[in-house]
């Protein structure tokens, strides 16, 4: 960490503060280290690299906060230091820049009266032997590979991620934090034929002991086995389908913003405390929000805002019982802020594969592209593989199609698996970082239609 | 509009000589074994984004990525640490590993780069050739070569970000005014962005300036539908010149629509795609399917059907790649798929990737046109790019565009009888090996008996609507394609089909920019759900 630039601007920062050019700032400081592999596979089974990167980088993301005219309002700007120019310079473009937003005042958050217990969120070996840990993940995938029959390799790609940040302001608040990222990924096919379908998956982990390469390799094997001959899916405005964690976390993750303070004051859609979201006959939704569960994405002592992380639950048996009020937004909505942040934790149901007997359904392995509307709480997507399984148990693959649904209605009589499992999508990724830990699947009876062939086309 | 190409500032054309420096150190005594280039990124945006809270930001990056092209294996080193000491160092840690990685191997393969006398010049679009001539003549290897996009630096708020941020609020208030009750809230984003990127190798040096502007306007009803307007192109506030009463007019009128709009039933019907959703179906049908890394990779169904010789579309499915898109439509600039040279220093050209249903060869970077895929190795294209330095090269998209056909919006209609417009792109993906597709939209418009009634309807369970069909159907059900410019139905202009402001995240992965456009098309029936 370049934390001689860290004391030159934060020196400056606190005379702009005690000149009154500034009401406040706060300031992110990320060291960042990356060793990016990519394969290609001429011989279908070995790892063969065509692109070896190595990168280190820093960053440094500045707020400051000016002095309006108006009582009770403070200008704000967000800007990227760099090192290559002027410190004051750069400080003196924020101040300028942030008397082009007027906001309404708020206190940032200071340092806590007991400093929250660290969470481990750092695996050392990441961090220290990054090269050594991609050899060993290389060989471990290699042998992994070589024991599932009947696979193609077509490409894999590694990331071996580890940063250091450094959160500081005016009001005294200062953490550090350590995150290190495994990020592994696959797409093969049947061997010994031509395809037109392939298993494109990855897994992620904090941690090297928790990158499970065998288990990931021995999942996308048997997702390989089933591929074959597939058809459209028949048209059915009210389709049962079954789901897995990954849709399941995003389409919980989707539902958070409504359970955020945030979304009342920018006037969206949002859920109150006693609202209803799903019931029925079916399990009931039990989530919250936990900030401590060691080595996942979203775990940290401290929330975004700079509050102590807590843990707490959001909905109990389908019943809002309570929302994250962020340290801004509460403070405009007159709400106590309580730092609830983390990790999704959904409670286990009673959904096991012998209540699947006997019901029709499709089962989507993979959706091409789940787009979930936060506001409308509405999805939809191309099934890119799927599963139709008749009520007499007859089983066909299914490919193409539409299928969209409600998420008011889908946790509706819905079931959740009784198995647990997990979701980390690391914070490098493209899409925002998500942890969860909840019910392996869902099966989903209402607000579901499925766009497909119909049979008069058959 | 007297326009100008961006400049490059002095601060980063200083540079030049430690990038030329660097590229001796990467090849010293191996270049007969090694090609290398040093590429310098420099992002510098500015944002306004008004809705009921206000903020303003400055985005900056910069970052060197050192690359070694040994046999068929780039060994990269990327920082934003730019001292000299170091990176001369990085440099000789990076060749001793690309050298000892090339002598194992047997028979390896040596990539030659082009000088500019073996540039074909006639092939790159006109603000591209003659930014190349200096005095008329082709530069030196040494003499750095300057792009830049044409911007208008008579328009002030361009340059200003307190009138960019004032515009913001403008907007914003428009749009809730014009609103009033019917909406729940409004908002305005203006981004103003500058790429700049410095290249060298041992037979060039030069440097691109995109400017490029964005304005998001959106409102939000009480339900919470959101409807959106995306108006951005590569220039400065003359591309927002467009947003007037009448626009926010529409904006407001349209929301208040879809938040009383009906639900279609899932099913098949027959579709006219405008420009932004016709953008997303070449994208993603034969777009990336046509990238090189996907063809030799094994990921993609294009190289096979190619050997085979199989039509994939009927007689007007033709889609052009081309980077070198710089006035579209009535349009006098391009759009943020636009560039001059890719990341890895290739100039733009157009390519054309299915002719009336036939495949060409891929969209390649440098490293899959030479390793190539089951039809062998074929031409380089300025498809090698990057999120940003700290990520991958891979094959990407430019502008992805149908051509045009020759009919109007309102022939189109006629000719569809009964069935929806679909206008304004909600996402979309691909599937490479399996041909599938799906490109969603926000809502469909209603046409019945040959007119558009302007009855809005959303997906079957409220939301958003995907058109999904497998390609090979989807390509083959062009019924007919509008002309570019209905007040140039013979594009006299020569220009190119609108493109529209869009990006791509491959395999939901790596974010770069995409615009995708071509004409209104008429499609037999589509999948909608």
């Amino acid at each position: 960490m370049n934390q001689n630039f860290i004391k030159n601007v934060t020196d400056q920062l606190t005379e702009r503060v005690e000149n009154g050019k500034l009401t406040g700032w706060s300031l992110k400081a990320t060291d960042s280290r990356s060793l990016q592999r990519l394969y290609s596979s001429p011989d279908g089974a070995t790892l063969n690299c065509h692109q070896s990167r190595r990168v280190d980088g820093e960053a440094f993301k500045l707020s400051v906060y000016s002095p309006s005219e108006t009582e009770g309002m403070v200008g704000t700007s967000m800007i990227d230091l760099v090192t290559y120019l002027p410190i004051d310079q750069q400080l003196d473009n924020a101040i300028e820049l942030s008397k082009c937003s007027r906001n309404k005042a708020w206190e940032q958050a200071g340092s806590p009266s007991i400093e929250p217990k660290p969470i481990e969120t750092c695996d050392p070996d990441i961090r220290d032997n990054p090269e050594t840990v991609a050899a060993d993940l290389e060989n471990r995938f290699t042998v992994a590979f070589s024991k599932a029959e009947g696979c193609r390799l077509n490409s894999a790609e590694l990331f071996v991620n580890y940063s250091f940040t450094e959160q500081i302001n005016s009001k005294g608040l200062s953490y550090t934090s350590e995150l290190s990222e495994l990020y592994l990924e696959a797409a093969m096919e049947k061997a010994g034929q031509e395809n037109d379908k392939e298993v494109h998956e990855h897994t992620t982990s904090v941690t090297v002991k928790d990158l499970d390469v065998e288990g990931f390799i021995n999942e996308c094997a048997l997702q390989v086995a089933v591929l074959g001959d597939s058809e459209e899916p028949e048209t059915v405005d009210g389709a049962t389908i079954l789901i897995s964690k990954d849709a399941l976390s995003q389409m919980l993750n989707a539902l958070l913003p409504q359970l955020n303070c945030l979304n009342e004051y920018l006037k969206l859609p949002y859920l109150k405390i006693d609202d209803r979201f799903g019931g029925g006959y079916g399990d009931s939704l039990n989530l919250s929000l936990d900030p401590t569960i060691p080595c996942m994405v979203l775990s940290s002592a401290y929330a975004i805002d700079g509050l102590p992380a807590k843990g707490g639950a959001l909905i109990e048996n389908n019943t809002v019982v309570n929302r994250v009020i962020g340290n801004r937004f509460g403070q405009y909505l007159d709400l106590e802020p309580n730092g609830l942040s983390g990790n999704l934790v959904v409670q286990p149901g009673t959904l096991e594969p012998k209540d699947l007997q006997g019901l029709e359904y499709t089962e989507v392995i993979k959706f091409s592209s789940l787009l979930i509307d936060s506001q409308k709480l509405t999805w939809s997507s191309e099934i890119k593989l799927g599963r139709h399984v008749a009520a007499d148990g007859t089983v066909t693959l299914v490919k193409g199609g539409v299928v969209s649904g409600n998420l008011k209605k889908n946790f509706i009589d819905c079931k959740l698996s009784s198995t647990l499992g997990t979701v980390n999508v690391p914070q490098s990724s493209y899409d925002p970082p998500l942890g969860y830990r909840g019910p392996d699947a869902m099966l989903i009876t209402e607000g579901v239609s499925i766009a497909g062939q119909t049979k008069e086309e058959n | 509009m007297n326009t100008i190409p961006y400049p490059l500032n002095d601060e980063l054309a200083a540079f030049f000589p430690m990038l030329g420096k660097l590229v001796q150190t990467l090849e010293a005594g191996a270049e007969d074994k090694l090609y290398a280039f040093a590429m310098l990124e420099d992002l510098d945006q500015f944002q306004s984004n008004v809705s009921q809270t206000e903020t303003s930001g400055l985005t900056a990056d910069r970052g060197i990525v050192l690359r070694i092209l040994a046999g068929h294996r780039n060994f990269e080193y990327a920082t934003n640490n730019f001292d000299e000491t170091a990176l001369l160092e990085a440099a000789e840690t990076l060749r001793a590993e690309a050298l000892a990685y090339f002598q194992t191997l047997e028979n390896p393969p040596v990539y030659t780069p082009p000088t500019w006398s073996d540039e074909p010049l006639d092939t790159f679009a006109k603000p591209i050739r003659e930014q190349i001539l200096i005095s008329g003549k082709l530069p030196e290897a040494g003499t750095p070569v300057h792009f830049g996009s044409a911007y208008d630096p008579s328009i002030s708020e361009s340059g200003s970000r307190s009138e960019t941020a004032k515009r913001s609020r403008e907007i914003k208030e428009a749009i809730a005014k014009a609103g009033g009750e019917k909406l729940a809230s409004a908002g305005c984003m203006i981004r103003r962005k500058v790429k700049s990127r410095l290249f060298a190798d041992r037979t060039r040096q030069m440097s691109q300036s995109l400017f490029s502007s964005l304005y998001y306007l959106y409102a939000i009803t009480p339900s919470g539908k959101t409807v959106r307007d995306i108006i951005g192109g590569m220039a400065g506030a003359e591309a927002g010149a467009g947003i007037n009463d009448e626009l926010i007019q529409r904006l407001v009128e349209t929301a208040d629509k879809v938040e009383h709009a009906e639900r279609i039933k899932p099913g098949r019907y027959r579709i006219i795609s405008g420009p932004d959703v016709t953008g997303v179906i070449a994208h993603e049908a034969f777009g990336h399917t046509q990238e090189g890394d996907t063809c030799r990779l094994g990921r993609s169904c294009a190289p096979g059907l190619r050997k085979k010789g199989i039509l994939v579309g009927n007689k007007q499915a033709s889609i052009i790649n081309n980077a070198g898109v710089f006035a579209m439509g009535g349009i006098p600039y391009g759009v943020n798929g636009t560039h001059f040279f890719d990341d890895e220093g290739f100039i733009a050209r157009p390519q054309t990737i299915l002719d009336e249903g036939q495949l060409s060869s891929p969209m390649n970077d440098l490293i899959s046109s030479l390793v190539g895929d089951i039809n062998g190795p074929s031409a380089r294209q300025s498809n090698g790019k990057r999120e940003s330095w700290k990520r991958p090269l891979m094959p990407r998209q430019t502008n992805t565009y149908f051509t045009a056909g020759d009919k109007t919006l309102d022939e189109l209609a006629e000719l569809c009888g009964d069935g929806f417009i679909a206008e304004h792109a909600a996402g979309g993906m691909e599937d490479p090996k399996g041909m599938g597709l799906t490109a969603g939209t926000e809502y469909l418009e209603e046409v019945k008996d040959g007119k558009r009634t302007g009855k809005l309807f959303l997906g079957p369970q409220g939301g958003h609507i995907e058109l999904s069909d497998p390609v090979p159907r989807l390509l083959n059900s062009i019924l007919a394609k509008s002309v570019i410019s209905e007040a140039d139905p013979m594009n006299e202009n020569g220009s190119e089909p609108i493109n529209k402001w869009g990006g791509c995240g491959k395999y939901h992965k790596e974010g770069v920019e995409a615009g995708c456009g071509g004409p209104w098309i008429l499609w037999e029936s589509i999948t909608c759900g």
